[in-house]
């Protein structure tokens, strides 16, 4: 059986508060760093002011002052979801240890999130790494079909970020992809990205950039692992994606996220539509007929086992998966919240559409979007014609714009819920209905989280990092300092070598010294 | 793996429509199966907005870049 291997980047929100106001977190996310430093096992990262720690894990200040920790390279979905899980434990200890430092001056929070709703219009990544061996030019049209339908499990639920009512999505990051393929990360960003960085010798590298921050245990399993195998089979010329090629992949997203019965055709190339979930089912349906073949990996029928199970819970709807996967259970959360709140989550469509109208003839001149909305339904409203074109379809049904004026005032509170949700620590709302035992999330196996803070995985290069950190870190005169392909001592001039992802053994080299390395002796 | 043992009953579907009507069925179906998830989200969303500014803590997380 083949081995595969995978990693996973999560970039954290960091939230400061004084009181009831917002305060400066840029000392806030520095100093957090200074204490992952001072507290944490480590060795320095040659390319960033982060480090290596003893689990074989990354910790480092990312672009737009955010906090990101990538796993050690996993071979297999139960420590991929493990790993994350240690990073999230690791973060929240960091928080705590600063908290305890700043007293109460100021409020620390933690967060697995993926879009901003602060109107800055950004987001924060959680991305996937899949090592692989085939043409990375061939991949794109075996991937996508799976990218856009997997997000009926994938999908971390929320709100439309462009949006300025209240529209929910299953998948929030969704409105920040731009394309279908592109080699951006940062802006203009596709479903398909081609960065192709491998961090070794002899393989190439599918960085995936489209997912989200899960909180279900489940979801984040079955992401790794279906992925794991669509890539498997495209490697072994299965050419999975050939029969699903979507006619537009970025309108079927735009489909898929936007429908949370998960019923929606999405039109091929071809004559021909499918659901994202007949999709999924395409794709697992080939997974399962080669499951035994020497390309797979060993845990692929459990893999295959629990897809087919996810797929058969979205389908009977959101109810039946709100305790298993993330964007069901928010919007348990949303419905159940808008109903104690008086609002009428039905309605919230035809609010939505009346919202986008307004918003659009808002941003036009003379307006040009430079007032708010309340305004535009006030008695002096700049867009009269598109007023009453609205207001002739509220007579029809009803409808009263006091109805809006409370979504509109509740906005802000149902988008802190989606941030809440995934707060680490006994705050978040995930933590709290897990702990209320309410959730049915976990995966047997998914364990041993303290000691995944600690200790690598047992097997690959990871291995040998861990083990060498673990050794190296108290050390301050060796200077130890690696990236992902090696640990270097410029002190001692030695050199472990890790640019093979499946070293068993450590292989030590002399060297000259250079760069950054030369500058921290 | 706990909720693979659960059969998904393919009567539980919601009937076609649009998807924010069909998620306001949701609020039904979950009540009639005496889903405990609603009660529990009610308390941990009563606790975790207790006193908060949401404005303000949208501000106070936002992010200036991010991949």
């Amino acid at each position: 059986m083949s081995d595969r291997l995978l990693g996973v980047e999560t970039e954290y929100a960091i939230s400061a508060m004084a009181g009831r106001e917002a305060a400066d977190r840029q000392p806030i996310v520095r100093h957090l760093l200074e204490v992952a430093h001072s507290t944490l096992p480590h060795i320095s990262d040659l390319s960033s002011s982060g480090m290596f720690l003893e689990n074989a894990a990354r910790l480092y200040l990312d672009c737009g002052l955010h906090v990101e920790y990538s796993t050690p390279e996993c071979m297999n979905p139960w420590d991929a979801v493990r790993y994350v899980e240690a990073g999230h434990r690791t973060m929240l200890d960091l928080i705590g240890k600063l908290s305890a430092e700043r007293l109460a001056e100021v409020e620390t929070g933690c967060y697995r999130v993926n879009v901003d709703y602060s109107g800055a219009g950004s987001t924060w990544g959680c991305h996937e790494s899949y090592l692989h061996r085939m043409e990375p030019e061939l991949l794109p049209l075996h991937l996508i079909p799976h990218l856009v339908s997997r997000v009926v499990y994938t999908g971390a639920g929320g709100f439309d970020p462009f949006c300025r009512g209240l529209r929910f999505t299953l998948s929030p990051r969704a409105a920040h992809i731009e394309r279908a393929i592109s080699a951006d990360s940062t802006s203009d960003r596709g479903i398909f990205h081609t960065k192709d960085e491998p961090l070794c010798a002899g393989h190439h590298r599918l960085h995936v950039l489209c997912g989200e921050s899960l909180c279900s245990h489940a979801a984040m399993f079955v992401k790794f692992g279906a992925t794991s195998l669509v890539v498997a089979m495209a490697e072994a010329g299965l050419s999975p994606g050939e029969a699903v090629q979507l006619a537009s992949p970025l309108a079927a997203l735009r489909l898929v996220a936007a429908d949370a019965e998960c019923a929606a055709p999405l039109k091929l190339k071809g004559p021909s539509r499918m659901t994202a979930i007949q999709i999924q089912r395409h794709y697992l349906n080939l997974a399962e007929l080669h499951v035994g073949d020497a390309f797979m990996p060993l845990w692929a029928p459990v893999v295959c086992k629990l897809w087919r199970q996810v797929l058969d819970l979205v389908e009977a709807g959101p109810a039946a998966a709100a305790k298993v996967l993330d964007w069901p259970a928010k919007l348990a959360l949303f419905v159940g919240h808008a109903s104690s709140r008086g609002l009428d989550w039905e309605r919230l469509a035809f609010w939505n559409d009346a919202v986008d109208r307004m918003t659009e003839a808002m941003a036009l001149p003379p307006q040009g979007g430079k007032f708010p909305l309340e305004q535009a339904i006030g008695i002096e409203t700049p867009i009269p014609d598109v007023v009453y074109e609205i207001e002739a379809r509220m007579r029809r049904k009803g409808f009263q714009w006091d109805e809006l004026r409370q979504i509109l005032a509740l906005r802000a509170e149902f988008l802190e819920i989606d941030m809440r949700f995934g707060q680490l620590g006994p705050r978040g709302l995930f933590a709290a209905l897990d702990g209320a035992g309410v959730l049915d999330h976990r995966v047997s196996g998914v364990d041993n989280i303290e000691h995944a803070m600690k200790n690598p995985p047992n097997s690959g290069r990871a291995k040998l990092r861990g083990a060498v950190v673990k050794r190296v870190a108290g050390d301050r005169e060796g200077a130890w300092c690696g990236d992902w392909q090696r640990i270097f001592s410029p002190k001692y001039r030695r050199s472990l070598d890790l640019s093979d992802p499946f070293a068993q053994t450590e292989v030590w080299n002399d060297e000259p010294v250079s760069g950054r390395a030369a500058a921290l002796q | 793996m706990r909720f693979l043992q659960r059969i998904s009953d393919p009567q539980q579907r919601p009937a076609s429509g649009d998807g924010d009507a069909n998620s306001g069925d949701m609020l039904q179906q979950l009540r009639s199966q005496g889903n405990s998830l609603l009660a529990a989200g009610d308390e941990a969303i009563r606790r975790a907005l207790a006193g908060s500014n949401s404005e303000a803590f949208l501000r106070a997380s936002r992010q200036q870049g991010g991949e």
